[in-house]
C-alpha cells in the first residue's frame, strides 16, 4: 500500500474527515486495489471478497477521525483490512454452510486453463490450503511478510506484536508450511520432480496429478 | 528441491496470481450507497483502539519523576556511586528505516527467525540489540553469546555481529560468537566469517568452518594473558610457530639440495630413486600445508586461529603428488602455496588422506 507521498496524502485524508465525498472516491480508488489483493489472499472465498472489502471501507469512512497520523495511512489501513479480514473469517467459520464447495473449487471459474497454467493453478490452490491450515497469527504475518512484502516492523504494528515475535511467527510458520506441503500429493509430486531433475521442465501430467505408483501418498 | 526453496518459487508465483476478476467501480458505488445511508460496519471492534491521550503524559510524568530520584539518589552522601556505564563503540548504522530491538535473555535463550536471512538462537544471559535494516541484519552483543545459521545468499555482507570493537560479518554460514569478560571468541561451524576491528586496528581475518578464534576486546583487562581458541586436539600440542613450521618444511623437503633445481629437473631426467614411505610423505606434506596456512594467513597479531581439514592427493606411478584437494575446503591462497610446494612431494603411488589441523597467525 505505497498510496499518496505523505503530504498529499495527509490532505486527501484531512478532506475525508470533513466529509468530502469526492475525497473518499479518490482514496477508494487508490487503496482499493491493495485492499482487494489482501482481502483475497487472507480471505480465500470468492463470494465473502467483495462484502469484506466494502466492509474494510466503511470501517475506514467511519473511523478515518481517529487516524492520528501516528502511523503511516498504508499501516493502519492494513491493520484495519487484517482485523476485518480476521473478523470475517471467524463469522464464516460460526454460521451453516448448506453447500459446502470442494477446497479445489472455491477460487476456480469457468474460463478454460491451458495445461502450464492449470498446472500452476493447482500448485497454488494446494499452496493456499497448506496456508489456510497455518494458525491465525502465523497466517497473518506469514501472507503480510511473504505476499505483500511488508517489513517486520510494521508487521508488528499491524499485528500489534513485538517484532521478535513476528520474527519467531514467520520462522515457525514456514517451517510449519514445509510440513503441511508435504502432505499435498502436488507439491510432494512437484519437489520429487525438481529434485530428480533440476534443470528439466518437468511433465505436465505429474504436475497436475500425484504419481500413482507412490501409494504412501494420500490426500489429507 | 528443498521445501523452503518451494515455499519461496510458490511464494513468487502466488504474487504473480492476483487475479480478482472484482469491478472496482460498482463496488465503489455500492460502499458510497452505504455509507450515505448511514450502515454500520459489521465489525466495530475491527477499528484499532485509540491510544488514550494520557498514556504518553504519564510515562512522561513517570520517568520524569525516576529521573528526578536517581539525581537525588546521586547527591546523597550515603548513596552508592552510580556507575555509568560507557557505551560500546559500533560502527554507523547504516540504513535510513531501520528496527532496533533490544534483547536480555534470562537463564533460557530465545530464538528468533528472520524469514530468508537467518535463525538466531540467543543464549542464555545475553544482552543486545538487533537491527533490522532490511538489507542488512545487524547484532550488537554486549554479553553473552549468540549463535547464527544464516541462509546461503546472493549478496554478502547482510548478516553481522558487532561485539566490542569487532564486526563479524556473515559469507553464508552457521557460526557462534560469544563475548565474555573482554574476550570475544567466534565459533565457525560451516562456511565463511570475516572479523574486522571497527576501529582498523588490524587487518580483517577471515575464519574457514570448522574453526574457530578469540579475540580480545577492548574492555580487556591487559593482565589478562590471551589464549588461543582451538578446536583440533592437534593444535593445542602444536605451538604456531611460523619459523618453526618454515624450518621444518625446508629441512624436509630437500636436505642440501638447491629447490630450484629439484623444481626445475625433468621427470624423465631424474635418476630412480628409493621412493619415500607413506608416513613421510604424509609428514611432508603435512609440514608444506602448514607453512602455506601460516605463511598466508592474515589474521590479527596475537591471534592463532585453527583448521581442521583433510587433504587427499593422488601419487602417480613416478611418485610425484597429482590432484589434491582439501576438505572442507583451504582459503585459494593456501591451495595455491600448496600447488607450488607439491613438486617436491614424493611417495608410494595411490590415492592417500592426510587429517590435518593448519594453525593460521600466531606471528
Amino acid at each position: 500500500m505505497s498510496g499518496l507521498p505523505p503530504a498529499d496524502s495527509s490532505v486527501l485524508l484531512e478532506r475525508c474527515r470533513q466529509g468530502d465525498q469526492a475525497a473518499f472516491r479518490q482514496l477508494f480508488a487508490l487503496y482499493s486495489p491493495t485492499v482487494l489483493r489482501l482481502v483475497g489472499r487472507m480471505l480465500g472465498r470468492r463470494e465473502d471478497i467483495e462484502d469484506t472489502v466494502q466492509e474494510v471501507f466503511l470501517q475506514v469512512h467511519r473511523s478515518l477521525k481517529d487516524f492520528r497520523g501516528d502511523s503511516k495511512f498504508s499501516t493502519w489501513l492494513h491493520r484495519v483490512t487484517v482485523n476485518v479480514v480476521l473478523m470475517a473469517r471467524r463469522a464464516a467459520q460460526s454460521r451453516p454452510s448448506f453447500a459446502p464447495a470442494p477446497p479445489d473449487e472455491m477460487l476456480s471459474d469457468d474460463r478454460p486453463w491451458p495445461d502450464e497454467d492449470a498446472a500452476r493453478h493447482q500448485r497454488l490452490l494446494a499452496f493456499q490450503r497448506c496456508i489456510d491450515k497455518l494458525s491465525e497469527k502465523k497466517r497473518t504475518v506469514f501472507l503480510l511478510h511473504e505476499l505483500e512484502g511488508l517489513p517486520a516492523a510494521e508487521i508488528a504494528e499491524i499485528v500489534g506484536a513485538p517484532i521478535l515475535t513476528v520474527r519467531t511467527r514467520l520462522f515457525y510458520a514456514r517451517q510449519e508450511l514445509a510440513d503441511l506441503m508435504r502432505q499435498e500429493p502436488t507439491l510432494v509430486a512437484l519437489a520429487d520432480l525438481d529434485e530428480t531433475s533440476e534443470t528439466k521442465t518437468p511433465p505436465r501430467d505429474k504436475l497436475k496429478s500425484p504419481p500413482s505408483n507412490d501409494p504412501g501418498q494420500t490426500k489429507p | 528441491m528443498k521445501q523452503q526453496e518451494l515455499i519461496d518459487r510458490l511464494v513468487r508465483e502466488a504474487r504473480q496470481q492476483d487475479e480478482h476478476s472484482i469491478d472496482l467501480s460498482s463496488l465503489e458505488a455500492r460502499v458510497m450507497d452505504r455509507i450515505s445511508q448511514g450502515d454500520a460496519p459489521r465489525f466495530p471492534s475491527a477499528i484499532p483502539p485509540r491510544r488514550p491521550a494520557w498514556i504518553p503524559a504519564a510515562f512522561g510524568l513517570a520517568a520524569a519523576a525516576a529521573a528526578g530520584l536517581v539525581w537525588y539518589a546521586s547527591l546523597s552522601p550515603a548513596a552508592p556511586p552510580v556507575v555509568v556505564v560507557p557505551p560500546t563503540p559500533t560502527a554507523p548504522l547504516t540504513a535510513m528505516h531501520s528496527s532496533v530491538e533490544k534483547f536480555h535473555t534470562g537463564t533460557e535463550g530465545k530464538l528468533v527467525a528472520v524469514p530468508r536471512m537467518a535463525s538466531l538462537w540467543l543464549e542464555g544471559e545475553s544482552q543486545g540489540s538487533i537491527e533490522d535494516a532490511g538489507e542488512r541484519l545487524s547484532v550488537v552483543l554486549d554479553e553473552g553469546a549468540v549463535s547464527l545459521d544464516v541462509l546461503p545468499q546472493p549478496a554478502p555482507d547482510r548478516v553481522e555481529v558487532i561485539a566490542g570493537n569487532f564486526r563479524v560479518s556473515v559469507k553464508g554460514t552457521k557460526f557462534r560468537v560469544a563475548r565474555h569478560q573482554g574476550q570475544v571468541e567466534v565459533d565457525v561451524e560451516h562456511g565463511v566469517v570475516q572479523v574486522t576491528p571497527l576501529d582498523g586496528s588490524a587487518s580483517p581475518s577471515l575464519l574457514r568452518g570448522p574453526t574457530g578464534g578469540s579475540f580480545p576486546s577492548k574492555e580487556a583487562s591487559p593482565s589478562r594473558e590471551l589464549k588461543p581458541f582451538v578446536l583440533g586436539p592437534q593444535a593445542l600440542n602444536a605451538p604456531p610457530s611460523t619459523a618453526t613450521a618454515a624450518g621444518s618444511i625446508a629441512s624436509a623437503t630437500a636436505p642440501g639440495t638447491p629447490h630450484e633445481s629439484a623444481v626445475r629437473a625433468p621427470s624423465t631426467a631424474t635418476p630412480p630413486t628409493p621412493q619415500p614411505s607413506l608416513q613421510e610423505m604424509r609428514n611432508r606434506a603435512y609440514a608444506l600445508a602448514s607453512s602455506c596456512a601460516t605463511g598466508s594467513s592474515n589474521v590479527a597479531p596475537g591471534v592463532v586461529v585453527t583448521i581442521e581439514t583433510t587433504l587427499a592427493l593422488t601419487v602417480s606411478s613416478d611418485g610425484r603428488v597429482g590432484t589434491f584437494s582439501f576438505s572442507p575446503p583451504v582459503s585459494p591462497t593456501i591451495e595455491q602455496c600448496f600447488q607450488k610446494g607439491k613438486s617436491k612431494l614424493r611417495g608410494p603411488t595411490g590415492s592417500h588422506a592426510v587429517p590435518m589441523t593448519l594453525s593460521l597467525g600466531g606471528r
